[in-house]
């Protein structure tokens, strides 16, 4: 049972990104001459991954949630 | 630890000694890493955290990437003495190979990554394939990882638990407007396999006069489903500057359910470039965590876990860059401090915990 209802959670997202995703490119386009903004470190998400490798396997070891927010790496840091 | 500490010191400073030796004015995306994590907590733990990583362009459109971090842990935590320990050393290792492949709006990702402390070994591949959409206004990805873990027990030979970790992740990104980006992530784990820690005893309350304490192993459900949602959103502010705000839900098969959010403001004047940040965390406990458990209504899972209790935990910090005037400026120097606070609502053993991440480093284009 609850592995049917995690399938169907599963299929709902698959089918929001694509829906999503397909219906909001279509609407917004900003031209490659217009992404001086976009192009700066600082509108990254993720502008230092390796920062972000050892932030997230410190906060993974210390709390109970994880995933959203990359690879936290491997191994335990159960301490 | 003060040898481990010296050997894995000497490491970073030969490999920097390497890049530097290597380096020209800045050409590619080629780039070396070094930085430390210093984590401390008035818990008696810490943990250095040294990191090394290079990435190299290799053929056309392939990126090759290989890193080395290390876990050099001193801990005479609650967790640790609770079980009559007085004190704990652990060195973790793990080091990670990567590739990319970029073809036009199509890039390929794989990666392997190997983790070894003396009581936890853990194998790791992952694959990943990103689309840019409609003039790369929009941005899929899908990612899979699975890692194998073989679970140990210090002074205990014949004990070996296995934990198999699949991972499911996708992520769209929005451009929005010239200046204003979103993104929307879903990561799905399901673990399958020992998930308790074999040092790790729950006391069970005894109702008789004598007062016997009676201590079990922790026994954990062996299966658990993860679902994690963030959406997040970063606009350009002002000539150089950028808020992003992200929240995360998250929930799982435990009944754990947590909240997640995070701000972060980046302000650029030259070559310098900080960001503040703030982080709020909230969970629930799991359904089978108790803060006491008793002989009368025992339970089939038992946990001392406070990563399973109900609390709440903020972090808060600062990051400073700083692009040095050597080299035609491809070197980057780093600190950063970021203080932490935890509050236990329902663990019986420790109510707070404060501590602070500390981190500097450098990093180079060549």
């Amino acid at each position: 049972m609850q592995k049917k209802r995690t399938n169907v959670r599963a299929f709902f997202v698959a089918l929001l990104f694509a829906v999503g995703g397909a219906g909001a490119g279509g609407c917004v386009r900003v031209k490659p001459y217009e992404r001086e903004l976009l192009a700066k470190p600082i509108m990254t998400f993720q502008p230092d991954p390796y920062e972000d490798v050892l932030d997230l396997h410190m906060l993974e070891a210390r709390e109970g949630a994880a995933g959203g927010y990359g690879s936290a790496g491997g191994g335990c840091g159960c301490n | 630890m003060r040898l481990q500490l010296t050997r894995t010191i000497f490491s970073v400073g030969a490999a920097l000694a390497v890049a530097f030796a290597c380096a020209r004015p800045a050409r590619a995306d080629d780039s070396f890493v070094a930085k430390t994590q210093v984590y401390v907590d008035n818990d008696h733990t810490t943990v250095v955290s040294p990191l090394v990583a290079i990435t190299k362009d290799a053929w056309r459109g392939a990126t090759l990437g290989a890193s080395y971090v290390a876990d050099v842990v001193s801990s005479a935590s609650i967790d640790v003495i609770s079980n009559a320990t007085r004190h704990m050393d652990d060195l973790r290792s793990e080091v990670t190979g990567s590739v990319s492949q970029k073809w036009r709006a199509t890039t390929l990702s794989g990666a392997y990554i190997f983790s070894t402390e003396h009581d936890y070994t853990s194998h790791n591949v992952a694959f990943g394939v990103a689309q840019d959409l409609f003039q790369r206004n929009t941005t899929l990805a899908f990612g899979y990882s699975l890692s194998l873990n073989d679970v140990g027990r210090t002074g205990d030979r014949a004990f070996h638990r296995s934990l198999d970790v699949h991972n499911l992740d996708a992520s769209w990104t929005q451009v929005l407007r010239r200046s204003t980006v979103a993104q929307l992530s879903y990561t799905f784990q399901y673990d399958s396999g020992y998930q308790a820690s074999p040092y790790r005893f729950v006391r069970i309350e005894t109702m008789d006069l004598q007062q016997t304490e009676l201590k079990v192993p922790e026994t954990d459900p062996l299966e658990r489903f993860r679902h994690a949602i963030v959406a997040g959103l970063n606009q350009h502010v002002g000539q150089g500057s950028s808020v992003q705000a992200d929240y995360r839900i998250y929930f799982d098969s435990w009944g754990l359910i947590a909240h997640t959010l995070q701000l972060r403001y980046f302000v650029t004047f030259g070559d310098f470039t900080v960001r503040l940040r703030e982080r709020f965390y909230y969970q629930s406990g799991a359904n089978f965590f108790r803060s006491h458990y008793t002989l009368d209504n025992l339970q089939p899972f038992v946990t001392a876990d406070r990563e399973l209790s109900t609390f709440w935990s903020n972090v808060a910090g600062i990051k400073l860059s700083w692009r040095l005037p050597v080299l035609d400026r491809a070197l980057t120097a780093e600190v950063k401090a970021d203080v932490f606070y935890f509050y236990y609502i329902d663990f019986a053993l420790l109510s707070s915990r404060v501590g602070a991440d500390l981190e500097g480093g450098l990093s180079l284009a060549f």
